[in-house]
């Protein structure tokens, strides 16, 4: 009796401190996910089975402000250890101010798209003394007519005119408008003079070498001739569905529009159905193989009473040296010949960057204008976002095609080969723990971190949707982003869940069964979503695919001490091919998140 | 000379019960039973197993939230009643209880396809003192006690069991200051047989937290709310200093 009586008694304190372990695994088993928000100290078991598992930590500095120009920020404070080795220290993260120092152009841009009033009170809009008081209308526009003088941004950020001529047009005066679903269009590029060859053709190294040896050879390295003008012309607006302005407006809607009872409207040019495209050396840097491909300035959608420099169009500018590159492959020490085409890596990238700079003019229209009537547009992290969403989309194989930013190309829509070296993964992989809600001093790196973010976001919540869903918000913040999302689920979420599933979706990436809202490898299979009639194809992303792989930081590696920022992810990598348990001692400060992802 | 302090401390403390005439019980005891617990650490795990068990955007796997699970403690109580200048007179005693036990609830998760494939059990050891209201009624062949009365519980620390598609995960926590004192209600009844020198009971008794084992500010960074838990109890009424027990 005393026997069974222990036997009974020690059964049900068997039962009772037993982990829960009825759920065998399969093929179609779940990923092993642990998302929380366990702080202080702590110890953690995992215990892995008989068959070997990768266990990766990832630590998310969860205190991510809502607002970028929010005076106070939310921060954890203190040092994150796995068996008392730090691995970073949370930071409090300043709540963001333009630098007064900053003569970066793309931040000025960047800044100045967000809000320019604030850019313009603080006198930042830097004009050259021979800027031109406006230039002409552009229904006036004619190809080879007389040179106006377009303000552009020179080596120091200032606004200075340069004599360009008018290259294509397609103004009712003189030729055809362009019918597109959201009305009648006209085009008209422009060439700046010291960018533009009618002799040249721009097809081999001779141009190079020409350069080289004669003074009076265009100062450039390149130069643009008709036929790139054509193609430009052709890539972006064109009669029907298939170029860029098609493409991007289907899912977003018009660039510019009727003005209504926007506080803005008279210090705005009216609609006319004009877009300019300049070409020019952005910078004056004579670069053809990096630095600034083009941009879209919305201080050009004043009239320059209104905004001092402003050329009074819809434009963009795109930098004809990189787009006249005629290296095939792009690179200095070319692999691929010469010979300019419009398949050319630079020509593709000049395209991919044109569907970009469309997102920020429509965004400028549409939130700015339409939505708010302040003419702010999302935080910069959440513009460039968007833009790189936008580029992502119309690399559709049935679109524009090219790697975009994701830096595949491929007949299928699966991941792509190991080691790429192409697109913006690269440059997260290697980073992987910066900040993603900069709004100054954003960098070149930071586009990896928007993008990376964004391509999860849209490939989960909507695809083409998601991004027209944060365009047509009329939050400039973080809001607009949880607001598609919970458009897209009907269930309400926060930035920093975002931030923690988006690490576990990262590392689960070279799986193509994740569970929705943590795909980003969809196997071969494109990624479908349609807008506007336009169907828009999304391939798969595996960050393991890519050179450099995910700088996951490891126990025996070197350990970089340092900070973690506000709305970022530390990963660790806790265990390789681990069989049976294993215990860790974490200590975690508040306002960390902790997740657990075990991989086969 | 410390020992003998303290012996000659419990010895006038029963002397002190002798002459005051109370009946004095102490009453080990061992319980099982059930428990669950709501709060956004298990309802946030249900959502988030919902979550990954989904086959589709809208096909969401589901979560079966707050089932209860196998709770065990054991204590012991000392009951008073009857002394000259003691409030409680029969058939009213007071019981003072001490209680090591478990809290906390769990939540399972389901994929779309129905297939479970993840739990967590989150529970909270804690001691709590107890400080009950008996009434005792003769009742047939032993007696009926029905009792009910606050207490206060001090939270040890957490151990939150997590399994996933067959991999298990056990965390342990130690709660942060604020949560560690909480505060409920109890009842409970039970039936007394006469056995040896004191007497057996049975009974049944249900404990419910009316402040959260755990805040969203503390260790688990959730919270853990109205923790309840019902057990089936079994102790021993030792007699000390008090009448002989009569059923």
């Amino acid at each position: 009796m005393r026997y069974a009586c222990l036997a009974v008694l020690s059964l049900v304190l068997a039962m009772s401190c037993s982990i829960p372990g009825s759920q065998t695994p399969s093929a179609s088993s779940p990923p092993s996910v642990l998302l929380s928000n366990y702080n202080g100290s702590f110890s953690y078991t995992v215990d892995a089975g008989s068959t070997a598992k990768n266990v990766y930590f990832v630590f998310s500095n969860t205190g991510v402000d809502a607002s970028a120009s929010a005076a106070t920020v939310k921060n954890a404070v203190g040092s994150i250890k796995v068996d008392g080795a730090e691995i970073a220290a949370s930071s409090a993260q300043p709540a963001g101010g333009p630098s007064a120092s900053s003569t970066n152009i793309k931040d000025f841009l960047a800044r100045s798209n967000r809000d320019i009033a604030s850019v313009q009170r603080n006198g930042e809009i830097k004009v050259s003394a021979n800027s031109q008081a406006g230039v002409g209308a552009p229904s006036f526009d004619a190809v080879g007519g007389v040179p106006l003088f377009l303000n552009d941004i020179d080596a120091s950020g200032s606004l200075t005119p340069l004599s360009a001529h008018c290259r294509y047009s397609t103004v009712p005066m003189l030729g055809s408008p362009i019918v597109t679903a959201q009305g009648n269009r006209s085009l008209n590029i422009y060439v700046a003079d010291d960018c533009w060859s009618s002799s040249q053709t721009g097809t081999a190294s001779a141009d190079e070498v020409a350069q080289a040896i004669s003074p009076s050879y265009p100062a450039k390295m390149h130069v643009i001739t008709q036929a790139m003008v054509d193609a430009l012309a052709a890539r972006f607006l064109s009669t029907g569905t298939t170029d860029i302005y098609a493409y991007d407006t289907a899912i977003l809607g018009p660039e510019w529009g009727p003005l209504g009872s926007s506080a803005l409207a008279s210090s705005l040019i009216p609609f006319d159905g004009n877009i300019t495209i300049l070409l020019s050396d952005i910078s004056n840097d004579n670069s053809d193989d990096g630095g600034i491909v083009g941009y879209f300035w919305d201080g050009n959608n004043y009239v320059h009473t209104a905004t001092n420099g402003s050329n009074g169009r819809i434009m963009f500018v795109i930098d004809a040296v990189m787009y006249a590159n005629p290296r095939v492959d792009g690179h200095t020490q070319p692999t691929g010949g010469f010979g300019w085409a419009a398949t050319n890596y630079w020509a593709e990238e000049v395209f991919s960057t044109l569907a970009h700079e469309f997102q920020h003019m429509i965004q400028f229209y549409q939130k700015g204008i339409v939505k708010r009537g302040d003419g702010q547009t999302a935080d910069t992290w959440i513009n460039e976002m968007c833009s790189q969403l936008i580029e992502d989309l119309v690399a559709s194989p049935n679109l524009l095609g090219g790697r975009g930013p994701r830096g595949v190309n491929t007949a299928t829509g699966d991941a792509g080969p190991t080691g790429n070296i192409y697109g913006r993964i690269p440059d997260f992989n290697r980073l992987l723990s910066n900040q993603l809600t900069k709004t100054y001093s954003y960098g070149v790196d930071d586009y990896s971190f928007s993008y990376a973010f964004g391509s999860w976001l849209m490939r989960n919540y909507g695809g083409a949707e998601f991004v027209k869903n944060v365009v047509y918000d009329s939050a400039t913040d973080a809001a607009c982003i949880t607001d598609a999302v919970t458009k897209a689920t009907g269930r309400s979420v926060t930035l920093a869940d975002l931030l923690t599933r988006w690490a576990v979706s990262v590392l689960g990436s070279n799986r193509t069964d994740m569970p929705p809202g943590y795909v980003y490898n969809n196997g071969a299979s494109w990624l479908s979503s349609t807008a506007g009639g336009i169907s828009y194809q999304l391939g798969s992303i595996d960050f393991f695919n890519y050179n450099p792989t995910p700088q996951v930081l490891t126990g025996t590696g070197s350990v970089p001490r340092g900070t973690i920022a506000t709305a970022a992810n530390v990963y660790f990598q806790a265990a390789s091919g681990l069989t049976g348990s294993k215990t860790w001692s974490l200590d975690v400060p508040q306002g960390v998140a902790f997740s657990v992802v075990v991989t086969p | 000379m410390n020992k003998k302090v303290g012996i000659i401390c419990v010895l006038c403390f029963f002397a002190l019960f002798a002459a005051s005439a109370l009946d004095l019980y102490l009453t080990p005891y061992v319980q099982g039973g059930a428990g669950q617990a709501s709060g956004s650490l298990l309802s946030g795990r249900g959502d988030f197993y919902a979550e990954l068990g989904a086959s589709s955007g809208t096909a969401l796997g589901s979560s079966a939230p707050f089932y209860p699970i196998l709770l065990l403690g054991a204590g012991v109580d000392l009951s008073l009643s009857q002394g000259k200048f003691f409030l409680w007179k029969g058939p009213l005693s007071f019981v003072a209880g001490l209680d090591a036990g478990e809290w906390g609830g769990a939540v399972s998760g389901s994929t779309a396809a129905g297939a479970a494939f993840a739990s967590t059990r989150a529970r909270s050891m804690a001691i709590t003192l107890s400080a009950d209201e008996r009434i005792s009624l003769n009742l047939g062949p032993g007696l009926f006690s029905f009792e009910l009365g606050p207490f206060v519980g001090f939270n040890g620390g957490y151990l939150v069991q997590e399994a996933i598609s067959g991999i298990t995960s056990t965390t342990w926590l130690w709660p942060a200051f604020a949560d560690i004192v909480f505060v409920g209600a109890s009842l409970g009844f039970d039936y007394g047989f006469r056995l040896g020198p004191g007497r057996l009971r049975l009974g049944l008794r249900g404990d419910i937290g009316l402040t959260p084992l755990s805040s969203a500010a503390g260790a688990l960074g959730a919270e853990i709310d109205y923790p309840w838990r019902a057990f089936a109890r079994a102790g021993y009424d030792l007699p000390l200093g008090a009448k002989k027990a009569e059923k």
